[in-house]
This record gives C-alpha cells, structure tokens and sequence, in this order.
C-alpha cells in the first residue's frame, strides 16, 4: 500500500498565496487612492493610447476655449469702441444739418466747422483705438497707430495701416475674422465716414456744397454701421463656438473618465474583498505554519 | 550455527540501524537545505550460510544511501528558470522604463506636444503679444527638456542593461567554475563506487542557478560527468574544466559576449542574460528609435513651417528649433533655436498683424508629419509599445512563476524531506535497534548458561 508523496515543504506555496492575496490588495489601494484604473501604461496599453489622444484633444479644446475668451474681451472693446463713434457721429450729422441753416453768418458756420473738427478729431482717436499695443483697426499692421491727421489729404486723414482682415480658428477647421480694417470701417470707398466728414468742414468753411456733404456723411453713416455688424456677427460666433467647445470639453473629459477612471464603488468592494482575503490567508497560514509534526508527539 | 553467528547478525542489525538513524538524522538536519534531496537508508539482506541443507540469514546490510531525486523534473525546472529568469530581467527593466511614459500619471510627452503646439494657436489670436510669443520659446523649450529626459532616461537604462551583461558573464564564470570542479569531485567519488549525494545536490543547485542567468544544455556522460552547453552551442562547462565567456565591446560601445573567440550575443534565448540584451538590443533601441523620429519630425516640420513665415520685424522667418542631425540622438539633442520673442515666426506676409503662420505651425499638431502620422497619434503608439510590452512579459511571467510553482511542489513531493517521514523512520530504527540489542542480551545470557554448563557448584 503506497499512496503518492506530497510536498512536505509548504512553505513556498503559503508565501506565494500570501503574496498574491497582498498584491490584489496593493492594486486596489492604488486604485483607490489615485481614483484611475490605469496607473502605468501596462495597467491597459489601449486604454493609455486612447487617454493619449483624449488628453491632447482635451488640450486643444481648452486652448481654442482660451482663444475664444481672449478674443471675446478684445472684439468687445473694438465694438464698444465702434457704438461710442456711432453717438459722435450722430452729433455730427446735427451739426451738418443745422450748417446747412440759410440764415446762418459766416462765424457760426464756422463755428460748426470748429465743432466737426474736434468731433474729427474724436472719430480719429477712436479709429485709433489700442489693446495692450495692438491697434485694433489697422488691418495687420496692428503696431502703429493707422490714422493720422492730414489736412492735404482728401479725407483730412493719412491711413498707415493696410486692409488685410485677421481670421482666427477658433475650433477645429473653423475660422472667425476678429478684424475690420480701418480703410474699410472709416474710408469706406461706398461712404467714407472721415471723408464726408472732412467734406462737410470744407463745405462749412466755404459754405459750398454743404447738402451735398450732409448727404455724403449719412451715406457714410449708414455704411459705418454695416460695417460694424460684423464684429456683432463675430461676437456672437465666438458665442456659440464657445459653447460648443465647453459641451465637447465635459464630453471630452467623461471619455477621459470613461477610459481610465477606477469605479470606486466597485474598487471599494473590491478592495475590502481583497483586505478580507489577505486577513484569512494570513490567519490560515499562521495556524498551518504552528501545526506540530509527529516528532513533536515522539517521546 | 552457533551463538557467535547469531550475535554477529544481531550486531549487523545494530550497524544497520545506526546508520539509518544516521541518515535520518541527517535529513532531519537538512530539512530546510536549499537544493537537498532527501536520503534514504537502502537496507539489504546479508548473505546467508549454508549447513548441509539448511539455509541460515546473516543479517541485514547497509547496502546504500541514496539520494531520491527525479533528473527529468530537474531539467525542466533548469529550463522553467531560464525563461523566468529572462522575464524577471525584462520586466525589470520595463517597470524602469514605464514612468517616462505614464501618461496617467501625468509623466508624459503628451502634455508638452499638445502645449507647445497650441501655444502657437494662442500666439494665433494675438500674434503682436511679445508674452505669447515667449510663450512658444518657452513651451518648446520644455517639450525639448521632456524629449531630452525622455532620451536620457531610456539611455540610462540601456547603460544598465549593458552593465547587466557584464555582470551576467561574470556570474556565469563563477557559476561555470564551481560546477567543474564539483563535476572533478563528482567523477573521483563515483569511480571509488561512492554515491557523493551532497555533491549531486550542489551541483544541480549551482546548474538551476546558472539556468537563470543563462540558456543552458545539459549532457551527462558517465566518464566525465556533466557537459554545460548554451543552447547555441558555447562550451560552459565539461568535466572539471570550465570555459569563460568574456565581453568585448561592439561598434555602438556595448559589451557583447564571447565565447572561445566567437560572438554568442544574437544565440543567447533565455535566462536573465537574454533579458538584458532583450532590453539593450531590442526593446530600448526601438523605443528611441521612435522617439528619434517623433523629436526629428516635429523639428523639421516646424522648421519648414518656420521659415515659410516671417517674424515680427518683418524678416524672412527662421530654423524654430536646432535642426537635428540625421539618425539618432534627435530626441536627447533637440533643442530650441531662438531666444527672441521677436524672432517667432507667425506672420506669412511680413505684417506684424498677421497669424496665418502661426496657424500653420499650430496646425502642425493634426498634420501627418512623423512617418504618416500626427505627431500624437506616433507618440500613443509609443505608449502602446511600452505598455504592451510590459504587460506580455507580465503576464508571461506570473504564468511562469505559476509553472515553476507547480514544479517545485512536485519536486518536493519528490525529493523534500518529511518531518513526519523522518519521525516515523526514527521510531522504526529506534524499535528494531532496541530489538536487536534485546537479542543480543538474550545470546550473552546463553553464552552464559552455555559456559557455566556442567559446572559443579559447592553449597
């Protein structure tokens, strides 16, 4: 009668399953404390791939977001900008209307045109307008100031800046132009806002042609306007990009979740599981190592 | 027979089982003895006499101690050891390489690129702003020092792979070196008809050793006792001669291994040796390679775009970073070409307002522009790579541990000593000893009686 030898030496095999059981334990513990199921790319080489690409997506959102605030602060200034020119040239056309008066002298006529060159002056400084060095209506040649006053010159102003207009991309393949060139707003070939401006002064101070100017400068006047709803459009694409951009953000960041998240409540199970196993494992195998052997009991 | 002849065989018996006390003894001793083999007393029946017709035992013999071991089940641990062995080293070596890339943790590459390239999308929608232009130099300054630390990293661990060679060979000599002069021993021993079963047992300890470090062939011949090959073929080992392997250093300036002359390195498959070359030959040129070309291929691009555009004064634009040199070192080299805000180049017309380069270069970022890929879609493979490499051999080797685990038992199953064996052989010895020296009594007191015979005692 023979039955087969067992391994007497257990030893080992105790310590593997105690190591085991410890390790399950450790994951868990890691998963717990860092929230994330991945915490090295072998924990899930695709999941970390794909996180890869998430994080870089989710960068870019954040960035084009970035872009849209930023943009957002200086398209409004422009347009502030442009609503107050809108006030003083309103003042102006009064003002041309009331030259325009049969029973008026010379020095009030030229009164008036004292009064349109400060408000020329005004147009001017708010063509001028500047964020942070960058002059808003230059077209690209944002450095400089784009107007000057010239009196020689038709228009009673020289335009340094050029008519490039700016787009940006504010989301993938998706672009909004953050600019008017000044030519464009304020010399507008169609209405030329300083030009009709200029013209109606000479008109005052030679009291020749003033209707004809009046009507030149609400020409511009209306053209003015059409122009600066542009930045209105804009602005409010930049609106609904912006909102776009936050809805794909949150989704963006529950992928993010989604692929390298831990789920805490099953971590948690898992982890007092693991806790649970390691304590009976290590009571089990203190007791298995204590047990006596028959040359305990030899006399 | 006579009485003479019956004490002989009793004390036969007593020899007998002081010996097997003996062997016991020394199991008992040995019990937790890394590599012993359990011993069992061989007890034979002594030759028997005959008178006339009749037959008479003389006892029992010592015959033999012998060692209980099973050679198959050594050879297979010997082979489970070279694989474990190479998978622990490369595991290892993984888990050391695997931070440079935990993008989970935050310790990535990923983070650099995809803000080093939307820094020029920023730069985009105000492309006068000297902070944001300062703000590309600095982005690509840092996706540099992270390519570059990334480089030095993997470099490093190469060195220590190779440093893991060197150490390899040596040990394979000592190991090599013990085993012949065991194997001298081993032959000097069995040719005087001796079991030299401690010998045995260091010897396949010392061969178990060496299977980790290396791939070992084993073949045994009766006159020369054990021949240790490499599976390629490399004389380790034969008789009580052993044969060095030494290292020489290869164009790249890494240790090879040599055997007699001729470069083993490319026909060493297991053991933790094959791990380090695995690491040093394989994995981490692989690795670099890749982010050689993810480095050179985001410079170049980015240089081309750069000197397509102009800069804020107007100038034709210049090289953004230091063009790297062909082949490798891109990653460890690259570096930022330009310290001058002014010098970024993000107009394509020379007007200072203009941002259509710095939308190319931003847009960079989703072009195909490292071997017909985006530059994050190649550096995720890379991820994959490590990851999915580590977690194989991860696999593998719990695997593997599980096998050499089941090995083990069967060859303690085989070969441990039992306390409880070795306490019931005890009681066994210790009764037949006592019953023997009972016998023995029981013949001096017939002695005894046999001499006082005949004696006439005066009362």
């Amino acid at each position: 009668m023979s039955s087969s030898r067992i391994n007497p030496n257990i030893t080992p095999d105790l310590l593997a399953g105690l190591q085991t059981a410890q390790q399950q334990l450790n994951e868990t513990v890691l998963e717990l404390s860092t929230g994330r199921s991945i915490n090295s790319p072998s924990d899930n080489p695709v999941g970390t791939a794909d996180l890869v690409l998430n994080l870089s997506a989710q960068a870019q959102n954040d960035s084009f977001q970035q872009n849209i605030s930023d943009l957002t602060t200086r398209m409004q200034t422009a347009d502030s900008s442009l609503a107050s020119a809108v006030n003083v040239i309103n003042q102006a056309i009064t003002l041309g209307v009331s030259g325009g008066g049969s029973d008026l002298t010379t020095s009030e006529r030229g009164s008036i045109a004292t009064q349109l060159q400060g408000i020329q002056q005004q147009l001017v400084s708010i063509a001028n307008t500047s964020v942070s060095g960058t002059y808003l209506f230059a077209g690209t040649l944002v450095e400089n100031p784009p107007f000057t006053l010239n009196p020689a010159a038709a228009a009673g102003v020289t335009y340094n800046g050029n008519s490039s207009v700016t787009s940006v991309e504010i989301d993938t393949g998706q672009n909004v132009n953050v600019n008017v060139p000044g030519d464009q707003l304020f010399l507008n070939p169609s209405g030329s806002l300083l030009g009709s401006i200029n013209q109606l002064i000479t008109a005052l101070q030679t009291n020749t042609g003033i209707s004809a100017a009046n009507v030149a400068l609400g020409q511009a006047s209306s053209e003015f306007e059409a122009q600066t709803v542009n930045y209105g459009t804009s602005l409010s694409q930049l609106a609904s990009t912006g909102t776009e951009l936050a809805t794909d953000g949150v989704q963006l960041a529950a992928q993010e979740s989604a692929i390298d998240g831990a789920d805490i409540a099953q971590v948690a199970t898992q982890f007092t599981q693991a806790n649970v196993a390691y304590q009976t494992v290590l009571e089990a195998e203190g007791k298995i190592l204590s047990l006596p052997n028959l040359l305990s009991f030899i006399q | 027979m006579s009485l003479t002849t019956s004490l002989y065989t009793t004390l036969s018996a007593l020899e007998a089982d002081q010996g097997a006390i003996a062997v016991t003894s020394n199991n008992i001793s040995n019990v937790n003895t890394p590599g012993y083999s359990r011993q069992v007393a061989v007890l034979e029946e002594a030759p028997i006499v005959s008178f006339g017709n009749l037959q008479f035992g003389t006892g029992v013999d010592l015959a033999s101690v012998q060692g209980v071991r099973d050679n198959v089940l050594q050879l297979r641990l010997d082979q489970q050891a070279q694989t474990q062995g190479q998978l622990n080293t490369f595991v290892a070596g993984m888990n050391e390489i695997q931070p440079v890339f935990n993008e989970a943790a935050g310790s990535g590459l990923e983070s650099s690129i995809s803000q080093f390239f939307n820094s020029f999308q920023q730069l985009a929608a105000d492309p006068t702003n000297l902070g944001l232009r300062q703000s590309t130099i600095s982005d690509g300054q840092t996706l540099a020092a992270g390519f570059n630390q990334a480089a030095t990293t993997l470099n490093s661990q190469q060195q220590a792979a190779d440093q893991g060679v060197v150490q390899s060979v040596s040990q394979i000599n000592t190991l090599s070196s013990q085993i012949a002069s065991l194997n001298g021993q081993i032959t000097a021993a069995t040719g005087q008809g001796q079991t030299p079963n401690s010998l045995l047992d260091q010897r396949a300890l010392l061969v178990n050793q060496l299977s980790g470090i290396v791939d070992v062939s084993s073949i045994t011949a009766d006159t020369t006792g054990l021949t240790l090959t490499t599976k390629g073929g490399a004389l380790l080992v034969t008789g009580n001669q052993s044969f060095n392997l030494t290292t020489q250093p290869n164009a790249a300036g890494f240790q090879d291994v040599y055997s007699q002359g001729a470069d083993i390195t490319a026909s060493i498959q297991s053991g933790s040796l094959a791990g380090y070359l695995q690491l040093r030959d394989q994995e981490i040129p692989s690795l670099s390679s890749k982010l050689d070309t993810l480095a050179s291929g985001i410079a170049t691009a980015v240089n081309t775009q750069s000197t397509a555009g102009f800069d804020l004064n107007g100038a034709a634009g210049g090289n953004f970073f230091v063009p790297p040199a062909a082949g490798p070192g891109a990653a460890l080299n690259l570096a930022v070409g330009i310290t001058d805000p002014k010098k970024v180049a993000a107009s394509a017309d020379g007007t200072p307002g203009n941002n259509a380069n710095a939308t190319a270069l931003a847009n960079l970022q989703s072009q195909s522009i490292v071997s017909g890929q985006t530059p994050i879609t190649y550096y995720s493979s890379i991820v994959f790579q490590v990851g999915n490499d580590t977690s194989n051999a991860t696999a593998a080797q719990s695997g593997q541990q599980l096998v050499t685990q089941q090995l083990q038992d069967q060859q303690g199953a085989i070969s441990g000593v039992s306390l409880d064996q070795e306490g019931a052989n005890l009681v066994l010895y210790q009764n037949a000893y006592s019953a023997a020296a009972r016998v023995a009594g029981v013949i001096a007191s017939l002695f005894s009686t046999a001499i006082n015979m005949g004696l006439v005692t005066t009362a």
